[in-house]
């Protein structure tokens, strides 16, 4: 069984989305390759077999570089499994399949293998259940956001090849424009405040988010409190928005549906604010506190100075 | 010009009783009491299309994959203004197959490519399966380019500037040919309602039968379905007055933050 | 007296914190959360006048001092807890103050031997029960409110819940009562379970919705917690056999705690899977001592069995029990979508109501333009008759005064309707400032003994000063 992670190098460090694959794939590790568009400027450990590059790829269309390159790399060794450990997995894997003959999972919970047997678990019912198949033809996925992460330091150093391959991959269109949003470090906060509907308006919202920069949390959103617009698309939590995993997560108002849960899941602590006992949320809480959130956060907000 | 929203109905989740999320024998689960309703990225996609036909003589059609219940979902795209509407009719169910849908709904669409098609819609992803791979396998099946994450399309002279999602930030792309949409939820795409007239309206209209080729898919099956249970360890803070809960609250805070 | 001059004698009577004046907060009270304001605010409304302070009460003797100066100076006041009012009544009058008593919130006593629990007026009704559950055993109180409404605000209103055909309204739970008059009397109802002296003065208290003086304190009956229940659903014909099956069973003497009749449109909204075309949907949930629910259950069974009719198991109801408080997002969904909605509830006879539910879904669906829909349900019943809780929803133009126009064109048929046939206007949502221009027609001949008790009561007119009577 041969196994390729596509993935990112920085500074001659893994990526994020690339050392959560490299752990989820640790038992395999032997059958591991990965592959990166990045220079490798000095030896590295990893729990791989050994390191691809193909650093002459350049251009402007990321999503075309990866084509290439995994789409190349497929034709050249096919692997059994192919995995994209980048933020533009979702957008590639489908084409890169089709083209391949591959079949194609995203957002994996796990993978499994035993001797031939392949197996992927990946959430259906919105997040209610986890689906396992049975995978009979050669396989490409992405992992979901996962928790784990790992420094590698006690590993042994990482074979490195250099491929020869070269090309540069341009946007057929220039009219494109990005819009650089601010995040407000959503992703990396270790305190974050979830808003969910029982937070009721616009004004609420803003008061949380007033209190949030003064304590150093970030603020996210169900998919209620986007949908009406209290707080804009970067800000969504859950399946469909950011999964997050901060030390504390804060949830106010939410009733705890499960594509929502999805996101928060993997926090440290979860305490849930919410007037109805009976609310969901509170099956997944670490704490929970029954009584409108308003009057907790005045009393928050008053007693903060001293932590 | 033509536009096309691809939309399924699928059971309201949130209406499931937390007791009843149980795997049966034959690995499915028995939720058949749900209502069933539109999925909610199709409804966020549907209503970007009728924005799009609001101010001139776009016909749009919706289509979708399912036995006839699911036409109640498309009298009620009927009644908000869609042209005309398809089903694509199978006994089998595909919940877990995205190529296989892929190709039902080629089998339609390429079909209608004759008719200036200019912007395909598809909901991001759909329940039960939430593959999120539909609309993308769909696009490279019609040999369309696919702008996935979509959040918003307005129209410019011969142009759409169609804006998604990207890391760290949203990029608008103009496109003045055919491509296929993925739509995502974002703020204020909250589907319109219809009229009461217009319901009844749309009562009467006809919905088109398709019989879409006999596919199979052997590539891989579903072994085992497991139900993601919560924790339900929740250790409730029920001090009298709202004081003591939130010293104790702070002192959770505190501990968890020095860690 | 100058504005400013009021401010700093309330600030001499409750110290500087319990007296509220920054904008943000008049106009967080200057209404509450009535159907026509939700979609108004929407399209940009604002509050017309707002009041001058809001006053945090903590205490019966701070009242007391509160209205006697607010009476002195005729000063108009709104009294006020929870605020999940639905007709206006909570609005503020320019230049008036707001007697928020929330912060009154002490479980003064819970009475196992009496069975009565004495709560200041501003005790959450949820926290009440939540209490009482812990100890087994629970109000029978469930308004839609539940998570908002105080209990102050549900006897100044009349309020009702939802398992209110066994366990009653508030006016059925009210065993005692303390009030201020409007010229600063402190005045206490014992707890007595029945007597004969003279006209019942809590009766004074219950729905004046602020008009007579300002609640401080209640006493309610408290029930021991059900042992068991049986619950079960019927998929019927149409919404005239649900009206005659449940005047069977409630005539026969049954009452099961929860008793629902939901029209086609609802029923196919809600219960979709377990309905056909065109069936209506009732849900009875029967609970007491040991034997009863199971004894109600098959009487219930033996009516049915007599209708064309299909039982559905409890499943229905489970889902209800789940998700019966979640209508208040939906009326926000719809505002969103800038459509009117609102609910709207009246009473009337066994033999009138089944013609007001007709007629009103008749003309509404004929007369108002751009509806989306208007439904109906039974969802409280008694031996001479039942309610309807209409609900309904309607695209305008976006502007406050299209909204008002629609909102205003709705409620006027169901009103106009229900008068026709000798209903009453209002079921438990309480008059306000809406329904008070309907009162005259409501009351008829009796309108006039409101008029008597409001100059007896509050002779400089005072007290939410809007409500219940038409403004003169």
């Amino acid at each position: 069984m041969r196994i390729a992670v596509f993935g990112n190098l920085m500074n001659n460090e893994v990526s994020d989305l690339t050392n959560q694959a490299l752990c989820a794939l640790k038992a395999y590790a032997k059958a591991v390759t990965l592959i990166v568009s990045d220079p490798v400027e000095e030896p590295i450990m990893l729990p791989c077999n050994e390191l691809y590059c193909y650093s002459k790829l350049t251009g402007n269309d990321d999503n075309l570089i990866v084509r290439k390159m995994v789409e190349d790399y497929i034709l050249m060794y096919k692997p059994d499994i192919v995995v994209i450990a980048m933020s533009c997995a979702d957008q590639v894997i489908p084409k890169i399949a089709l083209k391949c003959h591959y079949v194609s999972f995203l957002a994996c919970n796990s993978l499994l293998l035993d001797g031939p047997t392949v197996q992927v678990a990946k959430n259906v019912y919105g997040g209610n259940a986890s689906a396992h198949y049975q995978v009979e033809s050669p396989l490409i996925m992405s992992f979901k956001p996962l928790k784990f992460k790992e420094n590698f330091l006690s590993m042994k150093d990482t074979k490195i090849q250099i491929s020869s391959l070269r090309g540069v991959y341009n946007k057929d269109r220039d009219d494109t424009e990005i819009e650089i949003i601010n995040q407000d470090d959503l992703l990396s906060a270790n305190f974050v405040i979830v808003c969910g509907m029982g937070v009721n308006n616009q004004e609420e919202i803003n008061k949380i988010i007033a209190f949030s920069r003064k304590i150093g949390a970030a603020v996210g959103g169900t998919k209620k409190v986007i949908d009406h617009g209290w707080l804009p698309i970067h800000h969504l939590i859950g399946q469909t928005g950011h999964t997050i995993s901060p030390k504390i997560c804060l949830v106010l108002g939410a009733s705890g549906a499960t594509p929502f849960m999805n996101g928060i899941l993997d926090s440290e602590i979860i305490v849930a604010i919410n007037s109805d006992k009976n609310a969901r949320i509170f099956d997944y809480a670490d704490y929970g506190i029954v009584d409108d959130f308003k009057t907790v956060i005045i009393e928050l907000e008053r007693k903060w100075s001293g932590l | 010009m033509t536009m096309i929203s691809c939309i399924k109905q699928v059971y309201d989740l949130d209406i499931v009783l937390k007791d009843d999320w149980l795997v049966s024998k034959d690995m499915t689960i028995d939720i058949d009491y749900a209502n069933r309703v539109m999925n909610t990225f199709d409804e966020a996609s549907l209503e970007l299309m009728l924005r799009l036909c609001d101010y001139d003589e776009t016909v749009s059609q919706v289509v979708t994959i399912g036995e006839k219940s699911s036409e109640t979902m498309l009298r009620k795209a009927l009644a908000l203004g869609v042209t005309s509407a398809v089903r694509i009719e199978t006994e089998k169910v595909y919940d877990y197959n995205p190529l296989l849908v892929a190709h039902l709904l080629k089998d339609y669409i390429s079909g209608q490519m004759t008719k200036n098609i200019q912007i395909i819609f598809c909901g991001q992803e759909a329940d039960i399966g939430n593959h999120g791979q539909t609309g993308q396998l769909l696009a490279e099946l019609l040999g369309l380019p696919c702008i996935s994450r979509v959040t918003d399309i307005k129209r410019f002279e011969n142009a759409f500037r169609i804006s998604h999602l990207v890391d760290g930030g949203i990029e608008h792309i103009m496109v003045d040919k055919p491509v296929l949409v993925t739509v995502t939820q974002s703020e204020n795409k909250l589907l319109r309602m219809a009229t009461l007239k217009a319901s009844l309206e749309a009562k009467k209209k006809t919905i088109k039968i398709f019989t879409p080729n006999d596919y199979k898919d052997t590539s891989y099956s579903l072994k085992k379905l497991k139900i993601n249970a919560p924790k339900n360890h929740c250790e409730f803070l029920e001090n009298i007055d709202h004081q003591t809960k939130v010293d104790h609250l702070i002192k959770i805070l505190k501990e968890k933050r020095k860690v | 007296m100058e504005q400013t001059k009021v401010i700093q004698r309330f600030k001499e009577m409750l110290g500087e914190k319990r007296v509220l004046t920054d904008t943000p907060v008049l106009e967080e009270y200057a209404t509450d959360i009535t159907g026509l304001r939700m979609v108004q605010k929407h399209f940009g409304w604002t509050p017309d006048s707002l009041a001058t302070c809001v006053l945090k009460i903590h205490t019966k003797e701070e009242a007391v001092k509160v209205i006697k100066f607010l009476n002195q100076e005729k000063i108009v006041n709104i009294p006020r807890t929870g605020g999940s009012g639905v007709c206006l009544g909570l609005e503020t009058p320019a230049e008036s103050v707001v007697l928020d008593l929330s912060e009154m919130n002490k479980i003064i006593e819970i009475n196992e031997e009496n069975l009565t629990a004495t709560c200041q007026a501003g005790v959450a009704l949820e926290v009440l029960e939540e209490t009482l559950n812990k100890m087994g055993y629970t109000t029978g109180h469930f308004p839609q409110s539940l998570p908002l409404a105080q209990m102050g605000g549900l006897v100044a209103t009349r309020s009702i819940g939802q398992f209110s055909t066994l366990y009653g309204g508030i006016e059925d739970l009210l065993v005692g009562i303390e009030g201020v008059l409007p010229d600063g009397s402190l005045t206490s109802i014992k707890n007595i379970p029945r007597k004969s002296t003279g006209p019942d003065l809590r009766h004074i208290w219950l729905g004046s919705e602020g008009a007579f003086g300002v609640i401080t304190e209640v006493t309610v009956k408290i029930f021991k917690q059900a042992p068991e229940r049986v619950m079960q659903a019927y998929a019927i014909k149409n919404f005239k056999d649900g009206l005659d099956i449940i005047k069977e069973i409630v005539q026969d003497g049954w009452k099961p705690a929860v008793t629902r009749l939901h029209d086609k449109t609802e029923a196919a909204e809600t219960y979709g899977p377990f309905v056909k075309e065109g069936e209506s949907i009732l849900l009875f949930l029967s609970e007491g001592p040991v034997g009863y629910a199971e004894l109600e259950g098959k009487a219930i069974e033996a009516v049915l069995s007599k209708y064309e009719s299909r039982p559905l198991g409890s499943k229905p109801l489970e889902i209800w029990l789940v998700h019966r408080n979640d209508i208040c997002n939906h009326l926000d969904m719809y505002a969103k979508q800038g459509a009117v909605a609102d609910t709207c509830e009246i009473s009337a006879m066994w033999s009138d109501i089944g013609k007001i539910y007709d007629e009103v879904i008749e003309r509404v669906s004929n007369e108002v333009a751009h509806l989306v829909a208007v439904t109906g349900h039974s969802s409280h019943s008694y031996r001479q008759g039942t309610n309807i809780y209409f609900m309904f929803g309607a695209m305008c133009a976006p502007t406050i005064e299209a909204a008002k126009k629609t909102y205003d064109q709705l409620f006027t048929i169901i009103m106009e309707t229900t008068l026709k046939y000798k209903g009453s206007i209002c079921h438990h949502h309480g008059v306000g400032r809406y329904r008070a221009k309907w009162m005259k027609e409501e009351l008829a001949s009796s309108y006039i003994m409101l008029e008597k008790l409001k100059s007896a009561f509050d002779p400089n007119g005072i007290m939410n000063k809007g409500v219940l009577l038409i403004e003169e």
